[in-house]
């Protein structure tokens, strides 16, 4: 349904910048893009160690709400392992870029959704209706 | 402060019941390696962390575990979904049945409730990074160790994705810890 296959291919082709912070570690952490890294639950691929060489869990969703949320889990969880990594690299201005890259791309396909599929969180434009959105089901743990 | 965001990190469909995964998965909830032990000893430890990327890192990995907690807890309530009481006592879930009936309750695998005595802040940040830093490899191999107990892909891919979530975690917790050490602190 989505094509992951270019975004952010070149993110990380020449130029990447090296963190010059005060920290010790000095390993390579090449960002891979934000489908595979959240499919993996880790968006660096020379920190990527599979149990038992398995291949990461393909997300097969079965109606258009479960896809777009998936691309929101997406983002959402490029931010997260980039927020991470920035905290202790808080000078790479490259990531610093990707990461405010993934934010923008978040905030529309959250917009998206929540027009179709009603709130996410409190703060959103989709609870100006009536009667109550928020309380609206399934509830996340409930399974989509 | 916190906020709901009302999805969780990674999905959770699990389509067969089984009260036996439930009863060993549950440990991951509220048992010594669990991610709520690990969401409080973070939570905890940020306090006292000594400069402003410890204070970040503490904050932000256990707002992870939180939604970590939610993970497992959606895995534990999907798996029992509607057991009766036969079921739970065959699989000798019959006395959390009399304890807590079919809610959710933070136990380890063997039925010992949650307690704050699995974690530890001691207020030296090497000390507390270096706890961190194995509570992630405990929890490592305890997600390995439930792998191997199950062979439901619904159930595998979460357990997979918070498992490599541990593998990111130490390599943070030991980026912070070794350039304190650095530093002498």
């Amino acid at each position: 349904m989505y094509d992951y296959s270019n975004r952010y291919d070149n993110i990380n082709s020449p130029g990447e910048r090296k963190d010059n912070s005060a920290n010790m570690n000095d390993q390579k952490q090449s960002l891979i893009n934000s489908y595979e890294g959240f499919i993996r639950g880790n968006m660096f691929e020379e920190l990527y160690k599979p149990y038992l060489q398995a291949e990461p869990f393909n997300l097969r969703p079965q109606t258009e709400k479960e896809a777009l949320l998936n691309r929101i889990r997406e983002y959402s969880f490029a931010l997260v392992d980039l927020n991470l990594y920035l905290d202790t690299h808080p000078n790479d201005a490259e990531k610093i870029k990707i990461y405010n890259q993934y934010l923008n791309e978040l905030k529309q396909i959250t917009n998206n959704y929540e027009a179709m599929f009603g709130p996410l969180t409190l703060s959103s434009e989709a609870l100006n209706s009536y009667p109550w959105a928020w309380i609206s089901g399934p509830w996340p743990w409930e399974g989509v | 402060m916190w906020k709901y965001e009302k999805k969780l990190q990674y999905p959770v469909n699990i389509k067969n019941k089984d009260l036996k995964m439930a009863k060993y998965l549950v440990t991951q909830y509220g048992g010594s390696n669990g991610e709520l032990a690990a969401a409080l000893r973070y939570l905890n430890q940020r306090y006292t962390m000594p400069d402003e990327k410890g204070k970040a890192l503490l904050t932000d990995i256990g707002t992870e575990e939180l939604s970590h907690v939610e993970i497992i807890s959606a895995m534990v309530y999907q798996l029992m979904k509607d057991a009766t009481p036969e079921e739970l006592r065959a699989v000798d879930m019959g006395g959390h049945f009399a304890e807590h009936g079919n809610a959710l309750y933070p136990t380890d695998a063997n039925g010992v409730p949650f307690t704050v005595k699995y974690f530890a802040t001691t207020g030296d940040p090497i000390a507390d990074l270096q706890e961190d830093m194995a509570a992630e490899e405990k929890a490592r191999a305890v997600y390995e160790n439930l792998i191997n107990l199950t062979n439901d892909p619904d159930v595998i891919a979460p357990l997979s994705f918070l498992r490599q979530r541990e593998i990111i975690h130490f390599q943070r917790f030991k980026e912070l810890h070794d350039e304190y050490k650095a530093r002498g602190l």
